[in-house]
């Protein structure tokens, strides 16, 4: 073969184009591993979390008017942090099994039908209930998912409209005593403390919270003020040796439902040694035993039965132990407590949460820069939409009870109404609601945007009886249990398929768009209750009919009450990264620290701390005796179930136990069981058991860990097919009424 | 008398040296004997050491924080990662000595082939915007961080293996879908503590790192 120089140029000249296009070409294409996807987001909007009560600030990426991608706000109170549930957000809008159209239960199963065939057949029952049986058989049940216009709407429907005070919802299960706890003590509910206090405590008392698994961005925000300050200490209470507990330094486990022997030790501790505030004390705070006012000598008589020595066997700790905690509660430099469920539901939930309040009272951990009790909340919008509404059998809007006749002439008047419209008699709270579907006192009743028929306790019981009642469900979700019981299903949106206002744990309004369509014919639950008093011809007084017509209502309504936030306008949420209440004015910045002067505008000027909302401007410390829970170990149940939630799933899993991602790192629900507890039943890891209550019984697989304390078993309850609340018992507190989830007496059989 | 002035004074001595040669060599025939021998000194050897040396001092040089931080935008950013009482993941990294030099490189260098090019387009894109001055602070960072930057270090660690939900959404991770940063704090000041005008912002730009670096 002949080549010519001029073909030997050429050759070469294609050789080195086509080896260097090659190796071009193949740096362009995506590798397995190739780390950076490009930004699919063509549009950032603002918005809020769907989960829990953070309420952290999220940044959503839209591309075709669909969700694609979610960050946290870097602006919002969050700081850019989210959790592993709030990154996988945009799955939320995907999710198969959404309700697309109304249905109605006919012979037994549920058949689509029009809207105005549903909602005409759902307001004839309200009517002819209403005709036969009264106000007083017609009732609500509400969520801390709602938004606020939402649960003012229903409130406001009900309440005023159709003179029923049955409005309850899944926040009686959830932190019904945490807000009478807050009230009792001072006056009105809601926290005087906010996030920002984290980055100044030097000490945190966390009792019953497993802020590690269920407020994950706010734990890692106190690990980071550790991280800082390696003085710092975080103290944790609780059973069973948490995620939590693993970072604490100093880790007490008592038994469950002992905890307030803890509180009252140590304040016992406190007195004893000298350090408590007297100052503070005397200037702030007035004593309240069970038989009426007292002093400080009445309280140190009290807490003479509480010394750690005598209480401490009971719990199953060590006294010194108590010494350690009351000693670096007192004497840090600033204290913050953080308490959810533990110490909520339960039968002493009040009496714990009056003591947590009185141990910050006592010692003057309180209304400085990271001295504060915080209550954590569970769900969104539980503190805006329901506590602050007043939808709550006993409440009205604003820190306002229908028990008291003065509050129900305001709320009157500012509604509109002629005296006396609003019944004087508290309507049903959860947990008779639900006796009083099954024994007929209620005959119609609507569910929204919660799932009793997954929370509610001895639910075998419950769910047999609701039947008897014409129920009303609107959801997203139709795998949701409480479906089974519904005559009447509503497709409901979700998240950012519809607009409205979140209030988190921290007192602030958020405001979520509406950004995408809901799926099918699903409406928001704000139309939904419009449309309902449309056809009950209540439009006279649901005259408000888009969130931002109820938002300027409901404002308006707060201005001049303890809660003012008439400053908090729909143009300000839109513009800001939410704000705080009390804010009376446009311009005013919002109230980190209430009672605080100088940063609460509704404390005197010149007053540094003032406890406005008792009228004698005084902080309430309570002595709380303790009564052992009703449900102790016997020889027929000699174990102590609790129940609680993991990381990855939040509330009954609707919505994050269909997020594979999730779903499979949470796995089933399953029963924790002490390594030592297992050796005595011959328990393995992997055994099926049965738990076994007084009230029902549920088999799980057994996990064999050194996380509960001995004696003691955990089951998360978001498995939709293992229904713990099956097991759990059904007592409540007797002031607030929220059940007791933390402790049920039980036996475990191996199958 | 530092190093660098030493270099200096070398270099003009050296650049004297090769004025006086090439008037000798222009002084000379062409086809002398010695402009043969300086010839291929001259067109090939010095030119090649020269590019190499300059690629060499651009490409190491700009691994290093000093380098990073000659913008001032990016002096809240250092300044931060030295303040022991920060908790940012940066100023956690450096001052535990989990990463022990080129502090900025170690977390951003997702530069790959491709991604060498498009660094230095960025680059290149930052410089003109610096100095033309049409750029606002606080700065942002648009795009998506790459996880890998993560990864390398933490994938396979004990801790990072024991969550669960690392698993689950492995694929996300690699693929930076779901940001590392999510979960696990914030890597610098945010852009409400960068923002002039703040208390924040002044404390941020007093660090002492960049006044050293500044100081002539």
């Amino acid at each position: 073969m002949n080549y010519s120089r001029r073909d030997i140029l050429k050759l070469i000249g294609l050789g080195t184009l086509s080896l260097g296009g090659g190796v071009a070409l193949s740096g362009c294409l995506p590798t397995a591993k190739s780390g950076s996807t490009p930004v699919l987001a063509e549009e950032w909007r603002r918005g809020v979390c769907r989960f829990c009560g953070t309420g952290c600030g999220v940044m959503i990426g839209l591309r075709d008017q669909k969700v694609v991608e979610v960050k946290g706000d870097e602006l919002a109170h969050n700081r850019g942090m989210l959790c592993v549930k709030g990154s996988l957000l945009p799955e939320i809008l995907k999710l198969p099994g959404r309700l697309q159209y109304p249905m109605i239960r006919k012979n037994e199963t549920l058949e689509r039908v029009s809207w105005d065939e549903a909602m005409t057949l759902v307001a004839e029952r309200f009517e002819a209930v209403l005709r036969k049986q009264g106000p007083k058989a017609v009732a609500f049940y509400g969520s801390g998912q709602l938004f606020t216009e939402e649960s003012y709407t229903a409130n406001k429907l009900f309440k005023a409209g159709l003179r029923s005070n049955n409005v309850d919802g899944n926040p009686r299960l959830c932190m019904a005593s945490a807000a009478f706890g807050y009230v009792k003590t001072f006056g009105k509910d809601e926290p005087m403390g906010c996030y920002e206090d984290i980055e100044h405590a030097t000490c945190f008392f966390l009792i019953g919270a497993n802020s590690y698994e269920c407020h994950p961005v706010l734990f890692e925000r106190i690990l980071l003020r550790r991280r800082q300050n390696r003085q710092v200490k975080i103290i944790v209470v609780d059973p069973r040796r948490t995620k939590t507990a693993s970072y604490a330094d100093h880790f007490i486990q008592p038994l469950p439902g002992t905890d307030l022997l803890l509180l009252n030790a140590m304040a016992h501790v406190m007195l004893e040694d000298g350090l408590i505030d007297q100052a503070f004390i005397g200037e702030h705070c007035r004593f309240q035993g069970n038989d009426g006012p007292t002093n400080l000598e009445g309280f140190r008589l009290f807490l003479q039965d509480y010394s750690p020595e005598k209480v401490a066997p009971e719990m199953g700790i060590a006294p010194s132990q108590i010494r350690e905690i009351a000693y670096l509660f007192a004497r840090s430099k600033a204290t913050m407590s953080l308490w959810t469920m533990g110490l909520n539901q339960r039968t002493q939930g009040v009496y714990l949460n009056t003591m947590m309040n009185s141990l910050h009272l006592i010692t003057g951990q309180i209304c400085r820069p990271g001295a504060t009790p915080l209550s954590l909340t569970g769900q969104g919008n539980a503190c805006g939409g329901v506590r602050d509404t007043g939808s709550l059998a006993h409440l009205l809007p604003a820190g306002r009870l229908i028990k008291k006749p003065k509050h129900r002439a305001e709320v009157e008047k500012l509604w509109k109404l002629p005296k006396g419209t609003i019944s004087p008699e508290p309507g049903y709270h959860a947990m008779e609601l639900f006796k009083a579907m099954g024994d007929g006192r209620v005959g119609c009743a609507l569910i929204m945007a919660s799932n009793p028929m997954q929370t509610l306790p001895d639910l075998t019981a419950v769910r047999e009886r609701v039947k008897k009642c014409f129920t009303i469900v609107a959801e997203p979700f139709e795998d949701a249990r409480t479906l089974e019981i519904a005559d009447v299903v509503l497709p409901a949106a979700l998240w950012v398929e519809k607009e409205g206002v979140y209030g988190q744990t921290e007192r602030r309004y958020q405001l979520l768009e509406k950004l995408v369509d809901p799926p099918g014919e699903a409406r928001s639950d704000l139309d939904i209750l419009i449309d309902l008093a449309k056809r009950l011809k209540l439009d006279r007084i649901i005259t408000a009919h888009s969130p931002e017509a109820v938002w300027k209502e409901w404002i308006d309504f707060s201005a001049g009450s303890k809660y003012d936030f008439s400053g908090i306008t729909r143009d300000r949420l839109k513009e800001e990264r939410g704000l705080q209440w009390p804010c009376p004015t446009v311009d005013h910045p919002g109230t980190k620290r209430r009672f605080v002067g100088g940063d609460d505008p509704l404390v005197t000027p010149g007053k540094k701390v003032e406890f406005y909302g008792n009228k004698d401007k005084k902080a309430v410390i309570f002595l709380r005796p303790y009564h052992p829970a009703p449900e102790r170990p016997t020889k027929k149940f000699p174990l102590l179930l609790t129940t609680g939630r993991v990381l990855e799933q939040w509330h009954s899993g609707t919505i994050t136990d269909k997020i594979k991602e999730l779903s499979n790192a949470s796995g089933r629900g399953k029963v924790e069981i002490n390594l030592q507890d297992a050796h005595r039943y011959g328990i393995k890891m992997g055994t099926r058991v049965k738990v076994v209550s007084a009230f029902g019984a549920l088999t799980l697989n057994a996990v064999v860990t050194d996380t509960p304390k001995a004696g003691v078993l955990f089951v998360a309850f978001f498995d939709a097919k293992r229904l713990i609340n099956q097991v759990v018992a059904p007592h409540y507190d007797a002031i607030s009424k929220q059940p007791e989830f933390k402790v049920t007496a039980v036996r475990i059989e191996k199958v | 008398m530092d190093i660098t002035t030493a270099i200096k004074i070398i270099g003009m001595v050296v650049i004297l040296i090769g004025i006086i040669l090439c008037i000798g060599v222009s002084k000379t025939s062409l086809y002398s004997p010695l402009y043969k021998r300086i010839a291929p000194l001259a067109f090939l050897v010095v030119p090649f050491f020269v590019v190499a040396l300059g690629n060499y001092h651009v490409l190491e040089g700009s691994q290093k924080v000093s380098s990073c931080v000659r913008c001032h935008v990016m002096a809240p950013m250092a300044n931060d990662m030295m303040d022991p009482q920060s908790t940012t993941l940066a100023a956690r990294h450096y001052k535990n000595g989990w990463i022990v030099s080129k502090q900025c490189f170690t977390c951003h260098k997702d530069y790959g082939l491709n991604g060498t090019i498009k660094a230095k387009l960025d680059g290149f894109r930052h410089l003109v915007k610096y100095t033309l001055r049409t750029y606002e602070e606080p700065t942002r960072f648009v795009g998506r961080f790459n996880n890998q930057n993560c990864l390398n270090c933490h994938r396979g660690t004990p801790n990072f293996e024991a969550i669960k939900s690392h698993h689950t959404i492995r694929n996300r991770l690699e693929t930076s879908q779901t940001n590392c940063t999510h979960c696990h704090g914030f890597p610098h000041p945010t852009p409400l503590e960068r923002t002039p005008g703040t208390a924040r912002y002044d404390e941020l730009m007093k660090g002492e790192m960049v006044h050293e670096r500044r100081r002539p």
